[in-house]
């Protein structure tokens, strides 16, 4: 055993000693029971000696001290019982909201470096691994050391010879606990890494079926599917079969034990080292001995699998988050919503960068456009505003305060963000506009579904404002966006990032929103992504991207004037061939 | 006790070589109490007639039989355990294997109703589920009997007089067990309930990272995790305390039936020992019988452990079983019409359709309404119309992704339901609207739909999609690997690789449910030339926002709520229609300042 798996089994062993009184508590109960059981076999051997000499005047007493015992025995061990399933409870409670919160501290750049299933698998299957230790294996690892160590003690003031041959199941257990344990827990790391590759294949084709069958690839992912779950297959039943074997080749070697037992102790018993009786006990506690013994063996695997699996959890809940408040932070209770971008530069990935020296300036309450080509880096700009990431080198200042130095709850809260990928929450329409702003009331909610044209749709869901959603399977696209935006005007920020926000939006609906957005900025900052050019034709400053590199900024009657990048981009929606088109006479309205 | 029933069905319906391992590992486990029965008696020997009367030959005798009975037993139990884990696996792995089968039969609407993330559970947990509780099962809960029935025998054989003891205790216990045991099953799926409940927040707060870090509300979102991670703990306190007075009562019960032998016996073993009468019990039948209760235990405990299990098993098969037994809502036809190479020509006659709701019912609600015109072969075909209005719904009934509820989608003249589903869907390209890509190497996501294709074919593809460049520039070219969903890729750029994938094809029907949303105008009229060009006379059906989109169609259709609200050109549109020429100039401004802007380039 390294330092390592030491290290991680008390750091678990810590989350269940959380509740130190309880713990005592609970040990005490378990101590006591077990100590009034190892009393059980003298008053029985009492009660039996008694009649082998013919005396049955004690039987009624015997029989009461014995259901006594019993009784009190089942009662503190039925405490401890309960006691130690709330103190593994608990642990887990404590170790999931640890690493929940752990994950929500650490930045995009973390999830970015992570596979969203080995995230699941750790919040799944070695969670699950570790619920399996905390509320089997330690108690039952407490209960066998506890019974280990009275009978031990027992024996020793009876004969420690004896003793010696009991023990010496100890290293013949442990060398096939080990030699089995070992190619168990190879076979069982090996089948979790096929399993993981299985089900990560599984995810992708159950939840991208519908392009699967689009372009009619179902027979070949079933081979996949087939080819996959045979490989797991094979390693699983190794492990099952030899997991299984455990206890059997335990039995042997415990009866191997008895046998010697027997046969030192009667070699002993006739040369009159020890009386006959004696022998007898010893068989009997070679018996329990082994029981115990098999209780170990089945927790060897158990242990394995939440080291494993706690090493994985801690690995989350020791990752540094690497945008985090500085320590002079200033909180920013309001902003006016001037931007600036000094000489930035960034890049997601060291080999790659995306932003190159990025300046701009927005006075506080103007609308600005970012246009450009896919992949200019549009996007990358909302995603540094908003400290999503931090940058390589330059200054981006809000009100003329470097945004590293803002404390990051008052940074987020003056900016709402409408994003590319409209997200929302499986649970109630009204859950997920109110999680724009903290106290938003039912009222301003509605309202801000009624500014982003979303009311409609919603009156139509079946429950309204309180249906359901399941990952807004139940709605469009469009509608979707709609929902996100109703959740920006919620969250009534001082400076408003669109990123696309209206794009599966069509224009007569987007035209309303954008009366109504028009209300809303007028007196804010505002960041408009958009390909559609009619969308942030109205804005106060156009800033073109290319590459990364901003080619030219200005109002969109300066810009087309200037008959540059912008200019070229604009006329590239009025096509030669749709000119004719467009010359059609207009409908009499 | 419906958990074995629903375990045996299982084993009935296995194939004939997994049933002969099932029957061969039931006669192991026959062997396998026995020799746990004879063991006892052997070591029982060895203090009789060997310790007690101090004879070295019996004990290292019997000792040699005890060891010969315990190495047979590893080895039936080694056989045992490797047929119980090749049918627990076999198992497992039909179970996963004919259930994606099934999956992949089943259509969107089906898909929809029980949801991708519903199936994904399937697939893996229930599957794990039922093959750690089918194992257990095999291997342990079929002793127990046997060992009741050996333990009883056995009690009858040396000291009939406390066989009703032993009757009573084992009742007491069993009534004890079948009372607290079956209300774990329950409580046991309630705590997975939760567990999933709780697993939807962890997932959807790594989905949806952007959006809670954005909104600041980790704080909200640290509530509601902890609101049910509290909740998860009640639900998991709940069986754990039952399962915490099991051992307990156990023990009392064995010592109560101890105490109540020793009451019952004693006087007639102390007169046995006085008058020396070699019939009465003897005091090492005493320590027998509570050896033989001791074993009565064992098959207790076994049901009172392997039961919860077995009620996980029926609740994961029910689930597995709901999938098996949903009728798809799109099927091959009976004699289905090989179209041959279709010319592309759509007809859409008085269609109305409605989603299914949860009973497979077609809602209240129609999406399409009564909608009917032709698309000719070789025509561009553009869709526009408001948020929720139909559009992806319409074009998702031509490859049959969804059936019409009334009306009929023709295609060549042929209803679309009386065409081999596989020849219809093979001449149909569709680019998503939500660009899925898969993990794995850019070339291998745009040869998706035509595995075969050259290198050269998929390029063309590539360029038309005016992707080419972009897939240059990256490291290794169309070698590349793409992150999970293609994350390392922006939205116009997944958009491109989409439409690509579709084009690669090789289609006669190209469909584009808003496919360039992401992508530049200028980008997008290149995409829009080339496809005019390189595409010629297919059927390319678009669903588009933008105008310059639509505009270039053969005809632009107009959705409103479900109904064709306006068809024609644009210039027929212009004049007829005053919400398509509001569209047109929300868009691009008036006609005569764009005419104006043209003409001063």
């Amino acid at each position: 055993m390294n330092t390592r798996r030491r290290g991680t089994l008390v750091r678990l062993f810590g989350y269940f000693a959380r509740q130190r009184l309880r713990l005592g508590f609970a040990m005490a109960m378990l101590i006591a029971g077990s100590v009034i059981m190892s009393f059980q076999p003298v008053v029985f051997g009492a009660a039996v000696d008694d009649l082998a000499a013919g005396d049955s005047s004690g039987v009624g007493r015997s029989a009461a001290t014995i259901v006594g015992l019993a009784v009190l025995s089942a009662l503190f061990s039925f405490v401890s019982n309960r006691e130690l399933a709330v103190l593994a409870q608990r642990a887990m409670e404590d170790l999931r909201n640890d690493l929940f919160e752990s994950m929500q501290t650490l930045s995009l750049r973390y999830y970015d470096s992570q596979s969203a299933g080995d995230l699941d698998a750790r919040i799944t299957s070695d969670i699950e691994a570790i619920n399996q230790f905390f509320s089997a294996a330690i108690a039952r690892m407490i209960a066998a050391t506890m019974t280990l160590s009275t009978m031990l003690v027992i024996m020793f003031a009876l004969d420690p010879l004896m003793t010696g041959v009991v023990l010496l199941i100890v290293p013949m257990a442990v060398v096939v606990i080990g030699v089995l344990g070992r190619r168990v827990q190879a076979d069982f790391s090996s089948f979790q890494q096929n399993v993981g590759e299985l089900n990560g294949y599984v995810e992708e084709v159950v939840q991208g079926q519908k392009t699967v069958q689009a372009f009619a690839r179902q027979a070949g992912s079933a081979t996949h599917v087939r080819a996959l779950s045979e490989e797991a297959r094979k390693v699983d039943r190794s492990s099952q079969f030899l997991s299984y074997l455990m206890q059997p080749a335990v039995r042997l070697v415990n009866n191997l034990d008895i046998a010697l037992i027997a046969l030192i102790g009667g070699v002993r018993a006739v040369n009159g080292s020890i009386t006959v009786g004696e022998v007898v006990s010893f068989v009997g506690y070679g018996q329990q001995f082994g029981g115990q013994m098999m209780q170990l063996s089945q927790v060897v695997s158990q242990v394995g699998s939440a080291v494993a699996g706690g090493r994985r959890v801690f690995e989350v809940l020791d990752a540094e988050p690497d945008i985090v408040d500085a320590d002079d932070a200033r909180p920013m209770a309001t902003a006016e919503g001037e931007v600036e971008f000094a000489h930035v530069d960034f890049s997601y990935t060291p080999d790659k960068q995306i932003l190159f020296d990025n300046t701009f300036h927005v006075p506080a309450g103007q609308t600005i456009g970012l246009v450009g080509p896919t992949g200019a880096g549009k996007s990358t700009i909302i995603n540094l505003l908003t400290r999503f990431y931090d940058i390589d080198s330059g200054t981006i200042t809000i009100d003329g305060v470097d945004i590293t130095e803002i404390r990051l709850d008052d940074l987020r809260h003056r900016c709402g963000v409408v994003l590319q990928v409209p997200f929302l929450f499986t649970e109630t329409v009204m859950y997920n506009l109110q999680y724009g702003r903290e106290g938003a009331t039912r009222d301003e909610c509605v309202a801000a579904a009624k500014q982003a044209n979303a009311h409609e749709f919603i009156q139509r869901l079946p429950d309204g404002y309180d249906t359901v959603l399941e990952r807004g399977e139940n709605l469009s696209q469009g509608q979707r966006q709609l929902l996100t935006i109703a959740r920006a005007i919620v969250s009534d920020p001082d400076v408003l990032v669109l990123d696309e926000a209206t794009s599966s939006v069509d224009t007569r609906t987007e035209r309303r929103i954008q009366e109504a957005l028009d209300a809303l900025l007028a007196d804010r900052t505002s960041f408009v992504i958009a390909h559609r050019l009619s969308t942030i034709r109205d804005a106060d400053q156009i800033i073109v991207l290319d590459a990364g590199r901003i080619q030219e900024i200005g109002p969109h009657d300066e810009l087309m004037a200037a008959r540059g990048f912008y200019h070229r981009l604009y006329l590239e929606q009025f096509r030669p061939e749709l000119l004719d088109a467009l010359r059609a006479p207009p409908a009499a309205r | 006790m419906s958990g074995i029933a629903a375990f045996l069905r299982v084993v009935g319906i296995m194939p004939r070589s997994q049933q002969r391992n099932f029957v061969v590992a039931q006669v192991g486990v026959v062997m396998m109490v026995i020799a746990q029965l004879v063991v006892p008696l052997l070591i029982q020997d060895i203090i009789d007639e060997g310790i007690l009367a101090e004879d070295l030959g019996s004990i290292s005798r019997t000792a040699f039989a005890m060891i010969c009975w315990s190495v047979a037993n590893l080895a039936v139990a080694g056989g045992v355990a490797y047929l119980s884990a090749a049918t627990a696996t076999n198992f497992a792995h039909a179970i996963r294997t004919h259930l994606y089968d099934k999956i992949t039969t089943l259509s969107y609407g089906n898909i929809d109703r029980l949801s991708s993330g519903g199936l994904l559970v399937r697939m893996t947990s229930d599957v794990n589920i039922m093959r750690t509780s089918f194992m257990m099962t095999m291997f342990m809960l079929f002793q127990a009997p046997w060992l009741l029935l050996g333990a009883v025998a056995l009690v009858w054989w040396q000291t009939p007089e406390l066989l009703w003891v032993m009757g009573a205790v084992v009742l007491v216990t069993a009534a004890f067990v079948l009372a607290v045991a079956p209300a774990l099953g329950p409580l046991y799926a309630a705590a997975q309930r939760r567990l999933d409940r709780l697993n939807v927040v962890f997932r959807e707060n790594i989905a949806g990272i952007r959006v809670v870090k954005a909104f600041n509300r980790d704080e909200l979102e640290t509530e509601r995790f902890r609101e049910r991670n509290h909740d998860l703990y009640d639900a998991q306190l709940r069986p754990a305390f039952r399962v915490a007075s099991f051992q307990p009562v156990l023990f009392g019960l064995l010592y109560g039936a101890v105490g109540l032998a020793v009451v019952v016996v004693g006087p007639d073993i102390a007169d046995g020992v006085v008058a020396a009468d070699p019939d009465a019990v003897t005091p090492g039948e005493l320590t027998t019988f509570f050896n033989y209760l001791l074993t009565a235990m064992i098959p207790i405990m076994i049901v009172a452990f392997v039961l919860p299990e077995l009620s996980k098993f029926q609740a994961s098969l029910e689930r597995a079983i709901e999938v098996f037994e949903t009728e798809p809502d799109v099927t091959q036809p009976d004699k289905a019409t090989d179209p041959g190479p279709i010319s592309g020509r759509i007809e859409f006659r008085d269609v109305s359709m409605s989603y299914l709701d949860d009973d497979g019912r077609p809602g209240s609600l129609p999406v399409l309404a009564n909608l009917s015109f032709t698309i000719e072969p070789g025509e561009t075909v553009a869709i526009l119309g408001q948020t929720g209005s139909g559009k992806t719904s319409l074009i998702n009934l031509i490859p049959r992704f969804y059936d019409v509820t009334e009306g009929a989608v023709l295609i060549d003249g042929h209803d679309v339901r009386e065409l081999d589903l596989d020849a219809l869907r093979q001449q149909i390209g569709i680019a998503p609207q939500q660009a899925q890509l898969f993990a794995g190497s850019i070339i291998e996501n745009l040869r998706y739909g035509n595995v075969d294709s050259s290198f050269e074919e998929v390029q063309r593809a590539a360029e038309i999609a005016d992707a080419h460049e972009f897939i240059s520039s990256q490291v290794a070219g169309y070698d590349s690997m793409l992150a999970e969903q293609g994350n390392n890729l922006s939205g116009g750029q997944r958009q491109r690789l989409s439409l690509a994938r579709a084009i690669n094809v090789d289609p006669r029907i190209l469909l584009l449910d808003d496919t360039t949303s992401a992508v530049d105008v200028a980008t997008e009229a290149r995409i829009q030339r080339r496809l005019r060009d390189e595409l010629a006379g297919r059927t390319v059906v678009i669903v588009a926002q933008r105008i310059s989109t639509a505009i270039g169609a053969d005809k632009i259709v107009l959705l409103d709520d479900g109904r064709v609200d306006a068809i024609g050109t644009h210039a027929e549109l212009m004049a007829s229609s005053a919400a398509y020429a509001e569209i047109v100039e929300s868009q691009l401004g008036s006609i005569d300042e764009v005419v104006d802007l043209l003409e001063h380039r």
